[in-house]
């Protein structure tokens, strides 16, 4: 472990960033991941500027571990009297000088706290600040640096914890009404979009519906086409699609044939391990390779539907509907930004919806349901494989395979969202009975296509291990264990960590203080 | 897109000499140190009133490829040598900022365009 410091001066404006500077040039060196080091300096940045613009002189204190980077920020300055004030984006007391360079926008502390993996603040009037910004070097191996596709909006959190307790990787904290993400721990499966009531975890979609989308072609989930009612059936909700504008219209049906064909067809085999993991859910993955790493070769090679029709589709511009944040996460490591966009299901809803949909005749409808031979493939498929929908059943369910609970399944089919794709939080329509329609839409207008192999093999994640260093690793569990004996061990999730255990790893880990535990001690030194 | 392209494109002056300049995909105004920071990357150019030090020491972090400053103003030379050192290129509009990024964008547009 190495510690750097740099001293900071107060109200120099010139040398200002110097010490963000020095840091950069170090980090480079190292070869850190430009995407991290694009959050490092804006928190480095943000957080030497605060010390230049309020206070005499200060100092960075800067820990390279091996997986992370610490900033330690103190100053000797006028402190900060309302710090939940301060941490709100457009509050600042910069003065006129500062303000005049374009300093005092009151968006440096939210700044660093959004670009940190764990940001702690303390000040006290008269004596100075400190701050603490944690920034994780290597956050998801498996996704090359594209992280995960959830954010948490400012301000909207209402503290109930629900989303602390359903996680179902124990990766959420919140902290006064803050939920955190621990990002190395996500698997972008949407369990706490589906229990939050306030809405306050959202997708990273900065993208917008393009109305005037000529020559594009979009691609669409099967399930949002049957997100509009019974009187507008999926093939209708398709043709109006087809119409809006776009060069054309694909949908994932024919991939998602596709990939039931091939991972049925590789179960045959006497020598492929049972059950043959379908890998139609990128958060199923996810969390294969992070949790259930033992479970990696059971994953059929093949890329998930949405995967597979994007490798397909060479025409530019491309534009994408990601039904959650998994498939968002995916498109976003496959696609530069700049050449596609990605819109989330709702933002496609209400442009449809603008789009005056016309009742149709079911009956006439019912009549292109046809192609029987689809049918029979599509329905004998999925008759052999095992379907489990919902986290908390899928969890349990990889659990049974490995402990080989479950050898006498062919086929597993899961997915994070319970009744499948069609159960996305980002949908209105009841999941079941889009699901319903999702598939007879398939049934009947899927055109055969052929699945598509992986090129990356799938790899272990490094994120629930405590540290890279087995020895170290071993260290830190001993250091946990302790803490979590001091814990009253009831699990109350009033810290804001799901439970005791947790809350040891996270004060072990400095994620987290003993002093967060609320509940009365029965050993401790108060008592005796 | 090629800065020195766009830069004749918009009717800006170029102030540092050419060299390896990085391409244009993006751009981003506003007159708030923080914003810049944040929306900066290593395809984004930045447009902006504020000709200061402090300018120039986040584009270096951020490893802009340039930054277009309005209105014609007077650039010194210590700023030119400043962004010498930093790599990141210095234009300057005649026209101020919505006229500027106006014109930017129609140039990253059409060349967005071509690409097709």
């Amino acid at each position: 472990m190495i510690r750097e410091s740099y001293t900071i001066a107060g109200g120099n404006y010139r040398n200002a960033g110097l010490a963000s500077s020095l840091l950069k040039t170090r980090l480079k060196k190292i070869g850190v991941d430009p995407a991290v080091l694009r959050r490092v300096m804006i928190a480095a940045y943000e957080a030497e500027m605060n010390v230049v613009i309020h206070a005499d002189r200060g100092t960075m204190d800067v820990t390279f571990g091996d997986s992370y980077l610490d900033m330690e920020i103190r100053d000797e300055g006028p402190g900060i009297s309302d710090i939940t004030q301060a941490m709100k984006e457009g509050y600042s007391t910069a003065p006129e000088a500062a303000r005049e360079m374009g300093f005092g926008a009151g968006m440096g502390l939210p700044n660093i706290r959004k670009n940190s993996d764990f940001f702690r603040i303390e000040s006290s009037v008269g004596k100075g600040t400190y701050i603490r910004a944690t920034i994780r070097l290597n956050t998801h191996k498996g996704t090359a640096g594209h992280g995960n596709s959830l954010v948490v909006r400012e301000g909207v959190c209402s503290g109930c914890l629900a989303c602390v307790r359903a996680c179902p990787m124990g990766a959420i904290r919140v902290h006064e009404k803050r939920p955190e993400i621990l990002r190395h721990r996500c698997v972008d499966c949407t369990t706490c979009m589906g229990v939050c009531e306030s809405g306050a975890i959202t997708l990273k979609s900065r993208s917008f519906f393009p109305v005037k989308a000529e020559r594009g072609v979009l691609l669409v989930p099967t399930e949002l086409l049957a997100q509009f009612g019974a009187a507008h059936p999926p093939q209708y909700v398709f043709r109006v699609l087809e119409k809006s504008g776009f060069s054309d219209v694909f949908t994932t049906a024919g991939c998602e044939v596709a990939l039931r064909r091939a991972v049925a067809e590789r179960s045959v085999h006497k020598e492929v391990k049972k059950p043959v993991i379908s890998p139609v859910c990128p958060a199923v993955v996810n969390l294969i390779e992070t949790r259930f790493p033992s479970l990696i070769s059971l994953l059929a090679p093949y890329l998930s539907p949405l995967e597979a029709l994007i490798s397909r589709t060479s025409a530019r511009p491309l534009l994408c509907v990601a039904a959650c944040p998994s498939q968002f996460t995916l498109f976003r490591s496959m696609y530069d930004e700049c050449e596609a966009i990605v819109v989330s299901p709702s933002e496609t809803c209400a442009v449809m919806r603008e789009q005056e949909l016309r009742p149709v005749e079911i009956g006439h409808l019912h009549a292109e349901n046809g192609c029987l031979e689809e049918k029979d493939s599509f329905l004998e498929s999925s008759q052999k494989s095992l379907i489990v929908s919902g986290m908390n059943e899928v969890v349990d369910i990889l659990e049974r395979t490995e402990n080989g609970l479950v050898e006498d399944v062919e086929i597993l089919e899961t997915y994070a969202c319970s009744y499948g794709c069609a159960g996305s939080p980002l949908y209105r329509e009841n999941p079941a009975l889009a699901g319903h329609r999702a598939d007879r839409f398939s049934m009947g207008n899927a055109q055969p296509k052929v699945a598509v192999k992986r090129g990356e093999p799938y790899r272990a994640r490094e994120g629930m291990r405590l540290h890279p260093n087995l020895a170290e690793a071993i260290v830190l569990l001993s250091k946990i264990d302790t803490v979590m004996g001091s814990l009253p061990g009831k699990d109350c999730g009033m810290c804001g960590a799901p439970d005791c255990a947790a809350l040891a790893e996270d004060i072990v880990l400095g994620r987290a203080a003993e002093s967060d535990c609320v509940q009365p001690r029965e050993k401790g030194d108060e008592g005796q | 897109m090629n800065i020195d392209d766009l830069a004749e494109r918009i009717g800006a002056k170029i102030f540092t000499p050419p060299g390896d300049r990085k391409s244009v995909r993006f751009v981003y105004a506003g007159d708030r140190i923080s914003e810049l920071l944040n929306a900066a990357s290593e395809r984004t150019l930045l447009v902006t009133n504020l000709a200061n030090s402090q300018l120039f020491r986040i584009a270096a972090l951020m490893e802009v490829p340039g930054i277009c400053l309005l209105n014609g103003v007077p650039i010194g030379e210590e700023m030119v040598s400043l962004a010498v050192g930093n790599g990141t290129a210095v234009l300057v509009s005649r026209e101020g900022m919505f006229e500027t990024c106006g014109r930017i964008y129609q140039c990253l547009v059409t060349e967005g365009d071509k690409d097709r």
